[in-house]
């Protein structure tokens, strides 16, 4: 029997502590998740979640002294990138794994025309290929037309900037593409154009796709599996539809219930309690636990385990145990 | 806010330091005539001393003892100094404030006199005043001040402009507050802070010019200047160096102190930093 | 909550406003617009980045002025009065800002913004009455609170603030510009529900402008939709948004991912 090939992505138990001014704060306290070849991907979670953390951890771009991986793996298409130095890093990023990020203006060279900048990208990890040729098709990949390539990055729109973005990471030639937030610096017609560009690409190109975003409607529009984190943790996880359509953590409830502005017995909007937890400090028990109307003393006193809700559904929450 | 100023520039060391070093040479120029039974001007027979211990800074070739001399100078630097500073500054902030944030006509006048005053070559100008009108502090203290307003105009002009735009200011305003007293109590507390600084560079520019137009002798050979003994000293640099050495150690040291507490002082004055 | 049917509160009436650009023509950033906000009640101004939303939000509070046309509060003209006139007349309107960060003077304490909005209150009153509106919007923390200074709050209490402060001048309308942006989704219903509150108890009325369609579809009565300089459809906010008729509107509400999902057993 051929064994099965490694997931393309896999993360156990991340940990990830910055080092502040205030003492250590642990960003990420215990992350897991599993993408497959050509799977699209999502990560939930608010300000404090740890998503953006681990989307750099993957790619190796904690801030150098400050970020740091203390504790669990991760594995790139089976290669261990754990304690990846800079050099080893330089051999990952791009292809296999590439990033587009939130606001294209910082991430464009504002004085290179952009073809010039797709090209450095083709050029670095295509060196026998066609270069003009492959921008072209980049170019129509995106849906940009050809003479975008002769414009600078503050003449072209939003919606166009994040385009290129694409473009630049798609020359790479990646596996997979880590989405941070790409579409929350843009307009709602905008967004939803990006988010079907993506999907479109994800499928042709047969790559996949990590998209991290606070905006539930946008992760669900695009990915088949999502995961939600809270406090530097993953906390449920699991198929979109059934995530959101039966949610089973408590906070995957509100947060969905507060998306959608929905009002409960007494036509209050549907609202979270509280804050998210001081993440300098150390969080026994459930982190959920100080705002959750479900808790009781268990939460307080372990964090909870991984329960099955349904068969690919799982949740860190006593209550389904 | 305050006690909040004071800490903060007292935990910039450099500029603690250069403080006291100030105070010091303000106290030594205060008490000048007590502790120093001689006259500065005070001729003798004890012509080009080297340092000794009767004389632990030497003498010139009037005889006259040179660290009762540099004591003396430090008055007129420091008046110089302070007085054009001040001057400067207030006039800069003044014009550079209703500049910034009234804009228009005003705006255009007062930044197009300011740069005719950044152009002209300063030390020609105050040479040609000085000339006119007799040499005298309170001249070279007007030429100081007329040539130094524009940095601390556009410093300011620059900072309200960026704070009048801010939402704050015009949540005032929406609370019924007079366009003037917007200015004076929401925007310019918040613009001032590299003017000060500035100020303080601007003390350190004051000394250095009023030092070089004595050495160059257009001040009132009355007065007891640093500047004035450079230019006496000039012509011994090589037997009496000693004549040379202080004065310019004492401007180097002063100016330095004055650049450093302003270092400090910008430092102090930003609420936010940690 | 009713609407009373008087005359409304605040009437912008074909209000045009451009600017100039350095080598292009000018730019219109609001064109012909009229708009009206009843008293008691929530309108919600909607549009993306470029519609001219916020312009007319500034020239509605006065803060900008206008090329053509006026605006009016209670049926006063507010639009051609002179400085002074104008800053006594405008009180009752009160904003709140997009940017939690810049809505605030750094060097003033929670306790000195406060006062210096309390400007209609006896001196001797304004501590307790600042308490007491710190409370109302949630700030719990009482005097330790009052010598904050407003940078060593979270987001959050800074949005709390922003309202505490509209509320000062017990207003008529407060006008908000993207009061959600700071604050995370599911802590988005603690605001709503204050601003709710606020409205049930002292009908304050709102002009809310927003680019979120979700919000302005649950909280407002009723929603302009704003496109280049225009506002190309008016009427209550769940009928408009749910069933759009503009073409335009009808892409931005197609665009909005919907959450809606079948239920698992």
């Amino acid at each position: 029997m051929a064994a099965t090939p490694p997931p393309l992505l896999q993360v156990d138990h991340l940990q990830v502590a910055y080092r502040t001014r205030r003492g250590t704060v642990k960003a990420v306290e215990d992350a897991s998740l599993l993408l497959a070849e050509g799977e699209a991907v999502g990560i939930v979670g608010e300000s404090g979640s740890g998503k953006s953390t681990v989307a750099r951890s993957l790619l190796g771009l904690l801030p150098r002294d400050v970020g740091k991986v203390v504790g669990g793996h991760i594995a790139i298409g089976g290669r261990d990138v754990t304690n990846f130095g800079e050099k080893d890093w330089e051999t990952i990023r791009g292809n296999p794994i590439a990033m587009v990020f939130q606001d294209p203006l910082s991430f464009l060279n504002p004085v290179m025309r952009i073809g010039k900048q797709i090209a450095e990208s083709v050029k670095r990890h295509d060196p026998d290929a066609n270069v003009a040729h492959r921008v072209e098709e980049l170019l129509d990949l995106v849906k940009l037309p050809a003479s975008a390539r002769f414009a600078y990055a503050h003449q072209l729109s939003g919606g166009m900037r994040q385009r290129v973005l694409l473009a630049i990471a798609l020359g790479c030639r990646p596996r997979l593409l880590v989405a941070d937030e790409p579409t929350t610096a843009l307009d709602v017609t905008t967004q939803a154009e990006i988010m079907a560009l993506l999907r479109d690409l994800q499928k042709k190109l047969h790559m996949g796709l990590l998209m991290i975003s606070h905006d539930l409607g946008t992760i669900a529009a695009a990915c088949e599996r999502i995961y939600v984190m809270y406090a530097g943790r993953t906390i449920e996880w699991g198929p979109t539809s059934r995530v959101f359509g039966s949610p089973a953590h408590p906070y995957t409830t509100g947060l969905l219930k507060a998306s959608r502005a929905d009002r409960d017995e007494n036509h209050r909007f549907v609202t979270i309690g509280g804050n998210v937890p001081n993440l300098a400090e150390a969080i026994v028990g459930c982190p959920f636990a100080p705002r959750c109307d479900h808790a009781f003393d268990k939460c307080r006193q372990a964090m909870p385990d991984a329960f099955m809700n349904a068969p690919d559904q799982l949740a860190r929450c006593w209550k389904l145990q | 806010m305050m006690r909040n100023f004071w800490r903060r520039f007292l935990s910039h060391r450099l500029g603690t330091i250069s403080l006291l070093i100030v105070l010091a040479l303000a106290l030594a120029a205060l008490t000048a005539n007590l502790i120093f039974a001689s006259d500065p001007k005070q001729i003798s027979d004890d012509v080009m001393l080297a340092p000794s211990f009767a004389h632990p800074l030497g003498t010139d070739d009037l005889g006259r003892d040179v660290l009762t001399n540099i004591i003396y100078g430090i008055r007129v630097s420091l008046t110089v100094g302070l007085l054009a500073a001040l001057g400067a500054s207030f006039l800069g902030s003044v014009l550079g404030a209703l500049a910034g944030y009234y804009g228009g006509a005003l705006d255009l006048c007062v930044m197009r006199i300011s740069e005719i005053f950044q152009v002209i070559p300063t030390f020609i100008l105050a040479a040609v005043i000085v000339a006119l009108s007799g040499p005298g502090l309170p001249q070279i203290i007007i030429v100081i001040v007329i040539l130094s307003w524009p940095q601390t105009a556009r410093l300011m002009r620059s900072e309200v402009l960026r704070i009048r735009g801010l939402e704050y200011v015009d949540a005032v305003r929406c609370l019924g507050i007079s366009e003037h007293r917007i200015l004076l109590a929401e925007v310019v507390p918040n613009a001032i802070a590299p003017a000060l600084a500035v100020c303080t560079l601007i003390v350190g520019q004051a000394i250095l010019l009023e030092a070089s137009l004595s050495f160059f002798g257009l001040s009132s050979p009355d007065i007891v200047s640093w500047g004035q003994m450079l230019n006496s000293g000039q012509r011994f640099l090589f037997n009496a160096w000693w004549l040379s050495f202080f004065p310019g150690l004492a401007i180097f040291v002063t100016v330095l102190a004055f650049n450093l507490i302003g270092d400090a002082v910008g430092f102090a004055l930003n609420p936010r930093a940690e | 909550m009713t609407v009373q049917a008087k005359e409304p509160l605040l009437e912008l009436i074909n209000v045009e406003k451009s600017f100039n650009r350095r080598g292009d023509t000018p730019l219109r950033a609001v064109a012909n617009v009229s708009l009206s906000v009843g008293h008691g009640e929530t309108v919600a101004l909607v549009g993306e980045s470029g519609s001219g939303k916020s312009t007319l939000g500034r020239i509605a509070l006065c803060l900008m002025p206008l090329d053509k046309g006026e605006v009016r509060l209670a049926g006063k003209r507010l639009s051609g009065l002179s400085r002074n006139e104008l800053r006594t007349a405008r009180l009752p309107m009160q904003p709140i800002f997009q940017d939690p960060t810049s809505s605030f003077n750094p060097r003033r304490t929670v306790h000195q913004l406060l006062d210096q909005a309390l400007v209609g209150t006896p001196p001797v009153q304004r501590v307790d009455r600042a308490i007491d509106l710190l409370d109302r919007v949630g700030l719990k923390g009482g005097h330790g609170l009052l010598s904050r200074f407003p940078h060593e709050l979270s987001g959050g209490q800074r949005q709390r603030l922003a309202i505490a402060r509209a509320l000062c001048m017990d207003p008529k309308l407060i006008i908000a510009d993207e009061p959600l942006s700071g604050a995370d989704v599911s802590i988005r219903g603690q605001v709503l529900n204050l601003l709710s509150d606020l409205q049930d108890s002292s009908g304050v009325a709102y002009l809310m402008i927003t680019h979120d369609i979700s919000i302005a579809r649950a909280f407002a009565h009723r929603v302009a939709v704003m496109m280049k300089g225009e506002i190309v459809e008016t009427g209550p906010a769940a009928q408009v948004l749910s069933t759009p008729e503009h073409p335009y509107t009808r892409r931005l509400v197609a665009a909005v991912p919907s959450l809606e999902f079948d239920k698992f057993a």
